[in-house]
């Protein structure tokens, strides 16, 4: 870094020594000054950010508890519309708070996406490692698994999964396993490509030749040396992962109502539709779109600024 | 070529087997079986409830089940002799070669534990109405996604193209669900201009599908049409403005490609219009990638459909897939998982044949 910290990076990239002390820094460190220069990337985050912020202090400045729910009210049963009480109107038939729910189904989905794509980033670093390192009849057979299940459109078999384990009133960690157990496929395939490349590479013959297990090369060397697409991949799984935990939920195949998630909020709202209540699905829907374009964002500038290649 | 076809086809048949395994063991690890229903009946005895089973081979150990359920065992066959059909010949060979007629391999994908019927005629029923929403779906979606991809290679990093890449961004963050219920609120709720669910106004027109629709739709073909195509508005831009963003950026990207490459310039340098230069030399050769990575699209295609059809109460695979899964009918599930794995194979498979065909660089020996 400049010593004077007053030369902004431009200037820096002009001095006869950039690469001098370009090589100064490591891999992170080029990554995290690409990501900063990346506009889209920093809208996103913060407006991720933003919705983390909300999920986990939200829920603290809340006037209402998510579980309270409103007295029956023939003239209102479709739910009432935004006022200064309920920011975000309330409900049709339980009248519960809009706002409220939307702050709590933001802390849980997030929580969902983060804790399901992290589980499927790490099986299928392992399989894709596996497959990529070993090739062989392993390769085979892990790959035709992918093969096989990418051929299955997955929210079908996620539906009948959550349905089989939930009946519609299961846990949000059910949903996550469910979620994480489907969502290592694309990892896989991307891990088993870069392995393939990468074993050929001369440091992975010399740490063979120096008596190295094949253990640690794969997780000492090698998965080191993927880390970049598979953060891109986790980042965009995340949004995927809270898309189709909301429709799962939505149809009420998901979590229970009692656990508000962004989801399963909505799925009462289609049948109030027609009655005009439009704000009890226009809210949770919204919190949906703002993360996950948060994330989309985010995930664009990612791979922007950990591809050695590119050049922004 | 036709070697390499016919290889491909080969090639095909071990990832089916496995797809099969998969939905097979789904199917295994649901809770219950076909004679939960009889648990709650306390007229049903234990003894009628092991016939019950014998008589659709439910007592037999797993594999055995699998092997009829496929087609490849004979049902009534003993030892050995389960391979072979009761003409003789092996038991998976086509019904009009001397094989047998159980089993997914003849068609068979048994009936459902809710209404009885045959799944195959149900599945029957629900494929032309999803047909006609993906389909028409994905002709306006690629046309549009050709359409905004080539403008934002052309235009690169001007206005046009920025606002092209916002909007495909926002597009790709929505749910589908969550679209089809807001394009009901402002449609259907409050302009009123377009009906928010189903196919076709039942005021108007017999069921579609029924011998009643077709002789309507023959005598007056306008308000049919008319009426279908009301009804396919929102659900198709649904789709299409979740779906675009993908291809529209792959498009964009394939075209700046393209328009970087000296028969590019060699074209611009003999004088090509720049409307030649970019529809006859750049786009066709962006077209290539375009058409794998659409067919490679189809799973998506499927998924958004289920989703849409549940919103707008659209009466196709989708909607029936979902009845399914809320009464564990797991026949009609499995069919339905069978002929979507089914579709989505030959889809992959054809992009790769059109690939080769289209792209004469593509060796296949």
């Amino acid at each position: 870094m400049d010593s004077a910290g007053t030369t902004t990076l431009e200037e820096l990239e002009q001095s006869p020594d950039y690469d001098v002390q370009l090589e100064s820094l490591n891999q992170w460190q080029i990554a995290w000054r690409r990501f900063k220069r990346h506009r889209m990337a920093l809208i996103g985050s913060v407006l991720f950010l933003g919705m983390v912020a909300v999920g986990v202090f939200g829920p603290f400045f809340l006037p209402y508890d998510h579980t309270v729910i409103g007295a029956p009210d023939a003239k209102f049963n479709a739910g009432r519309p935004p006022s200064p009480a309920h920011l975000f109107g309330d409900t049709g038939r339980l009248h519960r708070d809009v706002l409220t729910l939307v702050v709590n189904g933001v802390r849980l989905s997030l929580l969902i996406g983060i804790l399901a794509s992290a589980m499927g980033a790490i099986i299928g670093t392992i399989v894709g490692g596996i497959a990529g390192y070993f090739g062989g009849w392993a390769d085979t057979i892990l790959m035709r698994i992918v093969d096989a299940l990418l051929a299955l459109p997955l929210l079908f078999v996620i539906l009948v999964f959550s349905q089989f384990l939930g009946e519609g009133h299961a846990s949000w960690w059910t949903m996550t396993l469910i979620f994480g157990a489907f969502g290592w496929l694309g990892i896989a395939r991307l891990v088993r490509a870069v392995m393939l490349s990468l074993r050929e590479e001369d440091y992975v013959d010399a740490a063979r030749a120096a008596g190295v297990s094949d253990l640690r090369i794969i997780f000492r060397h090698l998965v080191p040396n993927s880390l970049s697409p598979i953060i891109v991949a986790t980042t965009l799984g995340v949004a995927g992962v809270i898309i189709g935990e909301a429709f799962v939920s939505f149809l009420g195949f998901g979590v229970d109502p009692a656990q508000p998630t962004l989801g399963n909020i909505l799925s009462g709202s289609l049948e109030f539709i027609s009655q005009k209540n439009w704000w009890w699905a226009f809210f949770p829907g919204a919190a949906i779109v703002v993360i996950v374009l948060g994330i989309n964002f985010m995930g664009d500038g990612l791979r922007d600024a950990l591809d050695p290649r590119a050049k922004i | 070529m036709i070697r390499y076809i016919v290889r491909r086809l080969i090639g095909t048949i071990p990832t089916l087997f496995v797809v099969s395994l998969l939905i097979y063991s789904i199917l295994q690890l649901a809770p219950g079986g076909p004679e939960q229903r009889f648990e709650q009946n306390p007229k049903v005895t234990p003894a009628q409830i092991a016939a019950f089973k014998h008589r659709w081979g439910l007592d037999q150990p797993i594999p055995v089940q699998y092997c009829r359920w496929i087609g490849v065992c004979n049902p009534d066959g003993e030892g050995l002799g389960v391979f072979i059909s009761n003409k003789g010949l092996p038991n998976f060979l086509p019904g009009f070669l001397g094989g047998g007629d159980n089993g997914v391999l003849h068609g068979d994908l048994g009936f459902s534990s809710s209404t009885g019927s045959s799944v195959a005629s149900l599945i029957g029923q629900r494929v032309l109405p999803t047909a006609i929403l993906a389909g028409v779906s994905l002709l306006v979606w690629v046309l549009l996604a050709l359409l905004t991809g080539v403008i934002a290679a052309v235009r690169r990093y001007g206005k046009l193209d920025t606002a092209i890449t916002v909007f495909n961004y926002v597009g790709f963050s929505f749910p589908t669900f969550w679209l089809g219920l807001m394009l009901i609120v402002v449609f259907a709720a409050q302009l009123r201009i377009l009906p928010a669910s189903g196919m076709w106004d039942t005021r108007t027109v017999p069921i579609f599908g029924s011998a009643e629709y077709w002789a309507f739709l023959g005598k007056k073909p306008d308000v049919a049409i008319i009426d279908l195509v009301r009804h396919l508005i929102l659900p198709v831009v649904t789709l299409v403005f979740v779906n675009i963003a993908g291809d529209s950026r792959f498009i964009r990207a394939a075209m700046i490609d393209s328009l970087n490459q000296d028969f590019v310039r060699t074209a611009r340098a003999k004088g090509v219009a720049e409307r030649g230069v970019i529809f006859r030399h750049a786009l066709r050769n962006a077209l290539l990638p375009v058409v794998t990575n659409v067919a490679l699209e189809l799973p998506f295609l499927f998924a958004g459909a289920i989703a849409t059809e549940t919103i707008f109460s659209w009466p196709g695979m989708g909607l029936a897939y979902i009845s399914a899964v809320r009464q564990f009918d797991y026949p009609v599930l499995m069919g339905i998982l069978v002929i979507t794995a089914l579709v989505v194979v030959l889809a992959n498979l054809l992009a790769d044949i059109l690939y080769a065909i289209v792209d004469p660089r593509i060796s296949y020996g």
